[in-house]
């Protein structure tokens, strides 16, 4: 009972001593959030501050706040008055590390509600990072604690403070501000190990900083919020250095700043439907003599010095989803190889993506992508019910399989369809089982493998056919000849557009545009022959009302009549 | 005698040179023992040794019949500690540091702190950082005093007092003191505070105790002398332990302690000695008497 009341004693004390701190902490966190709300705008999003600011405020406040129990009592000499109490160590310490803990699970509490304000008018962050990031947190705040309890074993808190973190410090120090760390191998692998050491690098830097700050204002501690503002000087320096780090967010355009220099789109790929937009971008490391960078998410750039990923943009709000698979998030070396985008599903809520793991040919794996949520559903064919909750038909793939002489549709489940004689592969058609092919006679022949059908279409000649290509709806059969561009029926042969001159660029997903270039000019056009003149750039793809360029660092999409232009996405 | 202190042999010392070297002190239960030394002597060390904050490199040390190092949290709920030295937060007003020391004396009577606030004229509503260096002394000998305490510990608390608070608080501290039986052991270079205060003194010379025992048969053991000599005092040597205070050309004022010799009859046996007029004595007399610091034997 004694014992409770000195600690409800110290209590009260350590949150008299420090209440113009955790106040002034409180309000400059807050002003820092709505700052940069107002000055960055929708850039400042709730990835960005739960990924970043959060943990690193929090960080910033732990060290002010253990550092000033620390330090306050120990460089006013209130530490060797209390001494003359009937007061053990353990119990003055206990006080201490309960309320350094305590008020950070206020400030907690302060910054979730003011995260919680924020997004009310704003889109939701992705809640898939949360959980490790609230455990980096917890394992600052253990830490912290730590650092206390070490301190506990020593006459002074200074040394204390430098005992306890002289080592991490040193190494947080040079991850964090040295631009060529001069042990790179070992700080590397530090860095790139896990999350939590990295952060209790940055805390105990940030503890000693503001240590050795308490120290140095105490004599000026007339006005508490001067030694605030030391803190808070000290404080930005730990948080600004690892800027560069920016969490790969979800919602963040700031994703890929870092790696400006080296970012390129190598694919965009608009869904059906025009919501989304999947891209293929690779990330070149830039180069700093001979030290790559690396993310603080513990991404190398890879051992090659670049990285292939997939990036879902929803076009409506210009969210980017980083497509996440942490089954395959390794550090150094990814298995993954390289990426390439497959079709969507034609409702558009599913994504094939196809990767490799190594070198062999055998190495390639597709899966599914739900790109509600950047995510990987399941591989092909290995759990259909996955994929039945995340599309409302779920996708059959199948494949043409050569066996001898012959050409058997066969599907993923082991199945297989009928199988007809070899001839040359013209065209795949959306169609399950649906192909085309040069006939003996010079005839397009159009097979169904799934019940064994076979007719001409009415196309003579077809040695002269380049590249047919099908709609993405089946209906349509773009022939590419020397005379220009000629569009059929798929079912019956008959002609609905041309012979125009030009080069097919690519269906819309609806299958009634196509985009064309023709010398220099390029257009889409309609079946009924309509024609929408397009800038020149870059090679076109169809959405479903408009178009999408994709420039090396900027998609942008464009209404068919031209009075809309937006900026999907942007490497900046 | 019940003692509330007993230092025998006590060695303290903060490197190769100790500051106390062999104390012996005996403190008796319900005096008021006033430590007196010269600057850098060694009194606070002797305080903070027998309040547990030093240790003791040799030597036996009983405080309320506790070992001061071994037992020094018991030891700390029953003394009181007035040190101005003593560090508080800026912020901390008076009865908030009642309120932190509360919890920490069982013995803690707040009716007793409101009543020897109001006794010695300290408001409770004052911030101790914005007190007096005086104000504040007193302000914490009433929190040292609010735990009824059998041992106090001063440590030159009231050299920022003017005289009439002085007084006040002298003669409310030694009531206190004495109707509560409290021991009390200050250190001070004040005369007059040991004048008013002290019924008994101790006398640190050179990291040990030189002088101690009850204040009025000291004071009666020091005599001083003017000294009248037949020939030039230059070379004239007293025939016994004596502090010479002024040297004329043919007289000479002096001090000593009798210790139960005669010492006047040992002046007039000098032959030198024309003629010897005792001097009024006061406890500086004394004092100076027991320092010697050059003993002109």
């Amino acid at each position: 009972m004694i014992t409770l009341r000195i600690l409800r004693a110290l209590w009260w004390k350590e949150a008299r001593d420090h209440r113009v701190l955790v106040i002034t902490c409180a309000l400059f966190y807050a002003a820092i959030l709505l700052g940069a709300k107002l000055v960055l705008g929708d850039g400042f999003d709730a990835n960005l501050r739960v990924g970043y600011v959060h943990p690193a405020g929090l960080l910033v406040v732990a060290a002010a706040l253990a550092a000033e129990a620390l330090a306050h009592d120990a460089a006013s000499g209130v530490e060797v008055t209390l001494a003359r109490l009937s007061l053990s160590r353990r119990t003055l310490w206990t006080a201490k590390a309960s309320f350094v803990l305590a008020a950070l699970a206020g400030f907690e509490l302060f910054a979730f509600a003011l995260e919680h304000a924020l997004r009310a008018f704003e889109p939701q962050a992705d809640t898939a990072r949360l959980a490790p990031l609230v455990a980096w947190w917890f394992a600052a705040l253990v830490v912290v604690a730590c650092v206390l309890a070490a301190a506990s074993l020593v006459r002074r808190a200074l040394p204390a403070a430098l005992i306890g973190c002289g080592v991490p410090v040193l190494l947080g120090w040079l991850c964090l501000c040295s631009p060529r760390p001069p042990f790179a191998g070992l700080l590397t692998r530090i860095a790139v190990a896990s999350g939590p050491l990295g952060v209790a690098c940055v805390a105990a830097c940030a503890l000693a900083i503001a240590s050795l700050a308490a120290y140095s204002v105490a004599r000026f501690d007339r006005f508490g919020l001067r030694r605030a503002g030391a803190f808070v000087l000290g404080g930005l320096a730990v948080m600004i250095a690892p800027l560069g780090w920016a969490v790969a967010s979800a919602h963040s355009r700031l994703a890929l700043a870092p790696h400006a220099d080296g970012g390129n789109v190598w694919q965009a790929l608009p869904s059906p439907d025009g919501r989304y937009v999947a891209l293929v971008a690779e990330r070149t490391c830039k180069l700093d003599r001979d030290w790559p960078l690396f993310s603080r998410d513990s991404w190398l750039s890879s051992a090659e010095l670049s990285r292939t990923e997939v990036w879902i943009v929803e076009r409506a709000t210009g969210a980017c989803r980083e497509l996440a698979d942490d089954r395959c998030r390794a550090p150094w070396a990814s298995q993954r190889r390289g990426w390439s985008v497959g079709p969507w599903t034609n409702d558009g809520r599913l994504l094939a993506v196809s990767t490799e793991h190594g070198f062999g040919v055998d190495d390639e794996r597709f899966e599914f992508v739900d790109p509600s949520e950047a995510r990987m559903i399941e591989e092909f064919g290995a759990d259909e019910a996955a994929l039945e909750s995340a599309a409302g038909v779920p996708p059959r793939w199948y494949h043409l399989e050569v066996q001898g002489d012959m050409r058997v549709l066969s599907f993923a489940d082991g199945t297989h369809g009928t199988g007809v004689a070899r001839d040359e592969l013209l065209a795949l058609s959306p169609e399950e089982g649906v192909y085309f092919v040069r006939g003996s006679d010079d005839a397009l022949l159009r097979r169904n493998l799934r019940d064994g059908s076979e007719r001409s279409i009415g196309v003579a000649a077809a040695r002269t056919v380049l590249s047919p290509r099908v709609s993405p709806d089946g209906r349509w059969l773009a022939l590419q000849r020397r005379d220009g561009l000629t569009i059929l029926d798929a079912h019956d042969g008959r002609v609905v557009f041309g012979p125009e001159p030009g080069v097919l660029v690519e269906w819309s997903r609806h299958g009634r545009l196509a985009t064309l270039e023709s010398g220099t000019a390029a257009f889409a056009v309609e079946l009924d022959g309509t024609r929408h003149p397009l800038p020149r750039g870059w090679p076109l793809e169809c959405g479903s009302d408009g178009f999408v360029w994709r420039l090396p660092e900027r998609i942008t999409w464009r209404s068919l009549d031209g009075t809309r232009v937006e900026t999907v996405y942007s490497v900046r | 005698m019940n003692h509330s202190i007993e230092v025998r042999g006590a060695v303290v010392g903060f490197g190769a040179q100790p500051v106390l070297a062999g104390v012996d002190l005996d403190v008796p239960t319900g005096s008021l023992t006033a430590l007196l030394g010269k600057n850098g002597v060694g009194k606070t060390t002797l305080l903070r040794t027998l309040g547990g904050e030093l240790r003791a490199d040799a030597g036996e040390l009983r405080v309320l019949g506790l070992d001061p190092w071994r037992e020094r949290r018991a030891l700390a709920r029953s003394i009181g500690w007035v040190d101005e030295r003593a560090e508080w937060p800026r912020w901390m007003r008076v009865e908030e540091h009642w309120r932190l020391l509360a919890p920490f004396h069982p013995t803690w009577d707040a009716a007793e702190a409101r009543r020897l606030a109001r006794q010695f004229d300290v408001e409770p509503r004052a911030k101790l950082a914005e007190l007096s260096r005086g104000e504040r002394a007193v302000a914490l000998l009433v929190a040292a005093l609010a735990h009824r305490p059998k041992l106090l510990l001063l440590d030159e608390p009231f050299g920022g007092l003017d005289v009439l608070a002085r007084r006040r608080v002298f003669s409310a501290l030694v009531e206190h003191l004495a109707r509560a039986g409290t021991s009390a052991l200050f250190a001070t270079h004040s005369l007059a505070d040991v004048e008013r205060l002290a019924d008994r003194i101790a006398l640190l010379v050179d990291g040990r105790v030189r002088l101690a025992g009850e204040l009025e048969p000291l004071r009666a053991d020091a005599r001083r002398f003017a000294v009248e000599l037949g020939t030039p005092a230059a070379d004239w040597t007293p025939p016994l332990e004596a502090r010479i205070e002024r040297r004329g050309e043919r007289d000479v004022v002096l001090c000593a302690l009798s210790r139960g010799a005669d010492v006047e009859a040992a002046l007039v046996h000098d032959p030198r000695v024309a003629r010897v007029e005792p001097l009024a004595r006061d406890l500086e007399d004394l004092l100076a008497a027991a320092l010697a610091e050059e003993p002109s034997r």
